[in-house]
């Protein structure tokens, strides 16, 4: 290559005609971006010699009077005359249209500029330009009006730089009364710089004194970390890949954020490629496909992350810079700003494939997190998938009743309308045949249980449920088609068995509304029902208890008719009596909650009889002491006493069961905080003046001493069962249609509970603690009865 | 103050008012929740004692 950069070198093509008649031909518009135009022409043209090593810094000046200069370092535009012009070379470049070394690839391996339209558009589109060389040791000047030529080319002095200055006001004429925009010039040399990390750009603005500087020595690294300077990111450095083939310079630099969108910026020979092209389309077969191999190719990745993946989950959350030098670029599209060279796709495909691969091999930690990412994406389009499905294969109402599932009602009114949705096929078999059927649809739902290893179940309810369930309610699913408007029905009742199975069916439905189905639970849609534990037969009188609670104070009303109460020496009458039996077995449900919590109703009654109650307490290293003493005073085990986990400055210590080893809770400052806690200490406090006292009771003429609280309840509920029969129903099943309705389905006389935000987010709670992995003895324990508390009290 | 709420799929504290994808965090996490509700993923375990009647995966 012939590096002297000579007149002869610069080649003419046409003359300058048409461009003042017909600007937009050549700068796209007069609007503001054909305004600037002008500017990234002569910038374009000094980022020329800087990739052709000899310019480092380029200077931007905007002048108070709309003009604007552009100045570089590098080796000024050649002054000599030029051979088949006549003129100087300067002037031919100045004022003939098409010229420039950029046509002939001997001067510019690669070059930007745009299109070649040459700063002779600028010069003819300005009011005014006067380009300064310094050159061989000479400071030459031309003035030019409208692109014609008013001075000769004068030595106006001597200089020992080299370099181009331009100087140039756009025409009003032309543009009438745009002026430069600092930011748009701002991130045009920013972006610059970046991509020319050896080039030193300067910004001066004289109308407001704003100055700034860009040079990034990081290059297109740099400009990924600047895109996703406000991003959490994945990859904490970006990766870059490098590489030259066939005179063609590659350069990719990537980085995953923890958001959702793509953000690709590409370029070629600094045109910012908004539109892509084959360079991008290269990139992004090549991060496919090595992603794709890395995940096929090692056997030691985690299960949940072999799986393949499309192009679409690989580039969410990526910023990619892409930038590529190449000699002949062709730009297609609508603006002229997209690569159309299709030998630039293999290329690209090769050199980014070859790079990424390396880069994962070494970075196995980074390609780990990076893929986790990638199979997230994977399994939300799948999820997508799978949703749009089971909308669209046989979603309707319809086709539900066809199945034979839904049993719908006659009214047309959602305000009216009930939907029963009933768990197991033979309580469904009463509840639709129980029904008013002008106002109440069943849907049946069993759920579905799974043998997943020995002595091991799974319950869930099944997809199929799921598109059943979505079907009746006509709202269909998923974050974009979910309309709650659409449901069918505005009272959505959900009416299981109160057992373990009807309380994980009720469970894993709440779970489901709460998560995928929230505004009908905000708008007070969704019930459940409240059938009755117990029927009570005594003579021929049939009374429904809903539950324990209730059952509890039908024995007691019975009880005291035949008894009488007295400790230390007070005699209760029977309405104190009835009150006292109340708080009593509060009390005694206070305990048994509270032991769900792992405190067990011998450890609470220290706790109680100590006064824990407030947080404060244990900040009292003493106080915890005392209280350590008094567990082992009762026969527990304690653990030594340490500095909180949950509270700065306070103690705590375990407290274990001599009996049984599996029995263990840590005292610590949060047991005052529990509400289970607080209930049961309230209910402690209104008993106080009887507790660990002597019951005495006086039944038919015998009397009888308690000295232990669960004794003496026991034995006043078995005096008021007696002459009644108890029946407990343990499921839906068991009632028949009359009962069913009488109990559970009639408005007039059933009882709905209406579910509200903080049930449903409970019931989410629970959900996540019945699905843990690993369960540990101590949390399975207090699952086993976490269940029985639901299943009475939701 | 508007109320902060984790969650149910990637823990991240989000608000509840104003948010379309509520309790979840973004449209992402909401839509994942659901592939694992379709694909039969949520699954309670109960003890085999507990367990009267199996069925298995006959719907398939």
């Amino acid at each position: 290559m012939e590096d002297k950069y000579k007149a002869s070198q610069i080649k003419v093509l046409e003359g300058l005609e048409g461009v003042r008649t017909r600007p937009a031909m050549y700068i796209g518009s007069t609007g503001p971006e054909g305004f600037h135009h002008l500017l990234w022409e002569v910038v374009d043209n000094a980022v020329d010699e800087a990739l052709a090593g000899f310019c480092t810094e380029i200077k931007v000046i905007i002048h108070e009077d709309n003009s604007i200069t552009v100045e570089d370092n590098g080796r000024g535009i050649p002054i000599d005359i030029h051979p088949t012009e006549g003129i100087p070379a300067l002037e031919v470049v100045m004022t003939k249209l098409h010229t420039g070394g950029k046509f002939d690839h001997s001067v510019y391996k690669v070059s930007g500029g745009l299109h070649g339209v040459g700063v002779s558009v600028v010069n003819a589109l300005s009011e005014w330009l006067v380009a300064e060389v310094h050159r061989d040791g000479k400071i030459y000047r031309q003035k030019y009006e409208r692109g014609a030529t008013v001075t000769t080319l004068e030595v106006v002095g001597e200089t020992d730089k080299s370099g181009t200055i331009i100087t140039f006001k756009p025409d009003p004429e032309i543009f009438g009364e745009l002026e430069f925009d600092y930011e748009v010039i701002e991130n045009r040399l920013r972006e610059l710089a970046f991509l020319n990390p050896r080039v030193k750009f300067i910004l001066i603005d004289e109308r407001t004194g704003a100055k700034q500087e860009f040079h990034y020595k990081g290059g297109i690294i740099e400009f990924v970390k600047y895109l996703n300077r406000r991003r959490e990111v994945i990859n904490k450095e970006p990766i870059y890949v490098s590489g030259e083939k066939d005179l063609v310079q590659i350069e990719v630099a990537l980085q995953y954020h923890t958001g959702f969108n793509e953000i690709c910026y590409s370029f070629v020979n600094n045109i910012n490629t908004k539109e892509g092209g084959t360079h991008v389309i290269g990139f992004r077969a090549a991060l496919t496909k090595a992603i794709n191999r890395y995940i096929a190719t090692h056997d030691n990745l985690p299960k949940a992350l072999k799986i393949k993946v499309e192009g679409d989950d690989v580039r969410e959350g990526l910023t990619t810079v892409i930038s590529v030098r190449i000699p002949d670029p062709q730009f297609e599209g609508q603006t002229k700003t997209k690569l159309g060279n299709s030998e630039i796709k293999p290329l690209v495909e090769s050199v980014v494939f070859e790079g990424l691969s390396r880069w994962f091999e070494e970075h196995p930690k980074e390609i780990r997190q990076i893929l986790a990412k990638i199979v997230e994406a994977a399994r939300a389009r799948e999820a997508a998938r799978r949703a749009r499905e089971l909308v669209r294969k046989k979603g309707q109402a319809l086709d539900v009743m066809m199945a034979g599932k839904l049993a719908e009602c006659q009214s047309k009114n959602p305000e009216e309308r009930e939907l029963f949705i009933v768990e197991g096929d033979s309580a469904g078999g009463s509840a639709k045949q129980g029904r008013d059927r002008r106002f109440q649809a069943i849907l049946p739902l069993r759920g579905k249980i799974l043998n997943v290893e020995k002595a091991r179940f799974d319950k869930m309810i099944s997809s199929e449920e799921i598109r059943q369930l979505v079907a009746a309610l006509g709202t269909g699913i998923g974050p974009k088609d979910f309309d709650p408007d659409k449901c069918r029905y505005h009272k959505i009742i959900i009416m299981t068995d109160a057992d373990v199975d009807g309380a994980h069916i009720r469970t894993l439905l709440l779970t489901f509304f709460y998560r995928q189905m929230i505004p009908l639970v905000e708008r007070g849609f969704l019930y459940i029902a409240q059938p009755p534990l117990y029927r009570i037969v005594e003579g021929k009188k049939e009374t429904y208890l809903k539950d324990d609670q209730d059952l509890d104070a039908y024995l007691f009303e019975r009880a005291v008719k035949n008894i009488v109460i007295e400790i230390d020496g007070k005699v209760f009458s029977q309405s104190e009596a009835k009150k006292f039996l109340k708080e009593l077995a509060a009390f005694e449900e206070a305990l048994q909650e509270l032991s769900r919590k792992g405190i067990w109703p011998e450890a609470a009654m220290v706790l109680l009889n100590a006064g824990v109650s407030r947080a404060d307490q244990f900040s009292n290293r003493e106080f915890v002491e005392n209280l350590a003493s008094l567990f082992k005073d009762k026969g527990f085990r304690t653990g030594n006493i340490r500095l909180s986990r949950i509270r700065d400055d306070a103690y705590e210590f375990d407290v274990s069961s001599r009996e049984f080893s599996y029995l263990f809770f840590t005292v610590s400052p949060e047991i005052p905080v529990f509400k289970e806690y607080r209930k049961a200490r309230k209910k402690f406090e209104s008993l106080k003046d009887y507790l660990g006292k002597p019951i005495k009771v006086t039944a038919r003429g015998e009397e009888k001493t308690f000295e232990m609280l669960r004794d003496f309840l026991e034995f006043i509920r078995e005096e008021g069962r007696k002459g009644i029969h108890i029946q407990r129903y343990k499921g839906l099943g068991e009632m028949n249609p009359e009962q069913l309705w009488q109990t559970t389905m009639n408005p007039e006389t059933r009882r709905l509970l209406q579910v509200d935000i903080s049930d449903a987010s409970m019931a989410d709670e629970l959900f996540n603690t019945l699905m843990g992995e690993k369960v540990e003895p101590r949390r399975e324990f207090i699952q086993t009865h976490a269940l029985e508390y639901r299943e009475l009290d939701i | 103050m508007k109320k902060k709420i984790k969650c149910p799929q990637c823990g991240k504290l989000t608000f509840w008012e104003e948010n379309p994808y509520r309790p979840f965090c973004s449209e992402r996490c909401k839509l994942i929740d659901l592939g694992h509700w379709l694909s039969e993923e949520y699954r309670i375990r109960v003890p085999a004692d507990g367990v009267e009647e199996v069925h298995q995966e006959e719907e398939k």
